[in-house]
């Protein structure tokens, strides 16, 4: 536990960034509003945090259960074995629960392309870990937006991953300068 | 609760490492999502509501649509930023159609992603398929959310 401040750093890029928009908004509502306006908004803020904090907390152990439910090599070896429009919604699916940040989720890719899937399934994975996210509408979109209007979201980003990895796929075959010789690069 | 279930029925070996794992995003959360809510509410309070629902407002139309996916485009970061920004715009009367458009495209474009990953992991290639094949579905989505709720009045 010694050892912990270099596990993570807390006060890095981001978190200066964060305080610099912080300070700077907040100037400027002193100068707009006065004290009051500040006052008010750190009450809306109070509230806000209250409220999405704990939302947020719930999430992420969630998304660190999944994470250890769902072994990687596993995945890839699966999907890279795949073909045609079934992998295609596979890796959608798949795409989709997989939980983590880019960290986690590009070896998978790289690894995907290795175990010979199709560029159409490595680029529905992709959108479908981004734009379909299950672990980001439970972290991020229920927290802040609402149950409602994370399931609308949720259910119209559903195609989304499985048109772009037809495409891709479309693409890839016909547009040399789109062509993707994975084998060749790795 | 039930994941939790299936872990220990599972995987006990695994709980440390999984409460771990939740502890360090969490005190990295903790320390900068606080900050990210008052700057949101900060700049809401800057924001008129005029700027934003003629653009992307609910009766914007295919036109908002487009415009919530320029503007989603070029957010340049990760989600402690984009959802604290995003409750502005939503919060400023945002219809709900635009909405999803705009982190539908910010999700597919992402250009912190683009640059620190995709590039350096998967090369320029990929990179221009991936846009060339999913550029433009997040207008898609904007468009399925807009029948949606057509169909399904609130």
């Amino acid at each position: 536990m010694s050892n912990r401040k270099t596990d993570f750093k807390l006060i890095d890029g981001g978190f200066n960034f964060l305080a610099a928009i912080c300070l700077i908004s907040g100037l400027f509502v002193f100068w707009f509003y006065g004290l009051p306006g500040v006052l008010s908004a750190l009450r809306t803020a109070a509230g806000d945090s209250l409220f999405i904090i704990p939302l947020i907390a719930l999430g992420v152990t969630i998304g660190a259960l999944l994470t250890s439910l769902v072994p990687n090599e596993i995945v890839a070896r699966h999907l890279g074995r795949q073909a045609g429009f079934r992998a295609i919604v596979l890796s959608s699916v798949i795409g989709s629960i997989m939980p983590g940040g880019p960290f986690v989720a590009f070896p998978i890719i790289v690894a995907l392309g290795g175990a010979g899937a199709s560029v159409g399934s490595l680029i529905a994975f992709l959108t479908a870990w981004s734009a379909v996210g299950v672990h980001r509408l439970l972290v991020w979109e229920i927290p802040f937006m609402g149950a409602e209007f994370g399931t609308l979201r949720f259910v119209c980003s559903i195609p989304i991953p499985i048109i772009a990895g037809v495409v891709a796929n479309k693409l890839s075959d016909n547009v040399r300068a789109l062509r993707m010789d994975w084998e060749k690069r790795h | 609760m039930i994941l939790l279930a299936i872990t220990i029925a599972r995987q006990p070996q695994e709980l440390p490492k999984v409460f771990r794992r939740a502890r360090s995003q969490l005190v990295v959360f903790g320390v900068r999502l606080p900050l990210a809510i008052l700057s949101a509410a900060f700049i809401s309070m800057l924001v008129p509501p005029d700027a934003v629902v003629p653009y992307v407002g609910p009766e914007s139309g295919f036109i908002g649509i487009l415009a919530a996916v320029a503007f989603g485009a070029v957010i340049p970061g990760g989600p402690i930023l984009t959802f604290p920004l995003a409750l502005v715009v939503w919060r400023s009367g945002a219809g709900q159609a635009q909405m999803i458009a705009l982190l539908a495209s910010w999700s597919v474009f992402a250009v912190h992603r683009i640059i620190s990953y995709e590039l350096p992991m998967l090369g320029p290639r990929f990179v221009a398929l991936k846009l060339t094949s999913s550029g433009w579905l997040p207008i898609i989505a904007g468009l399925i959310a807009m029948g949606v709720l057509a169909l399904w009045p609130q």
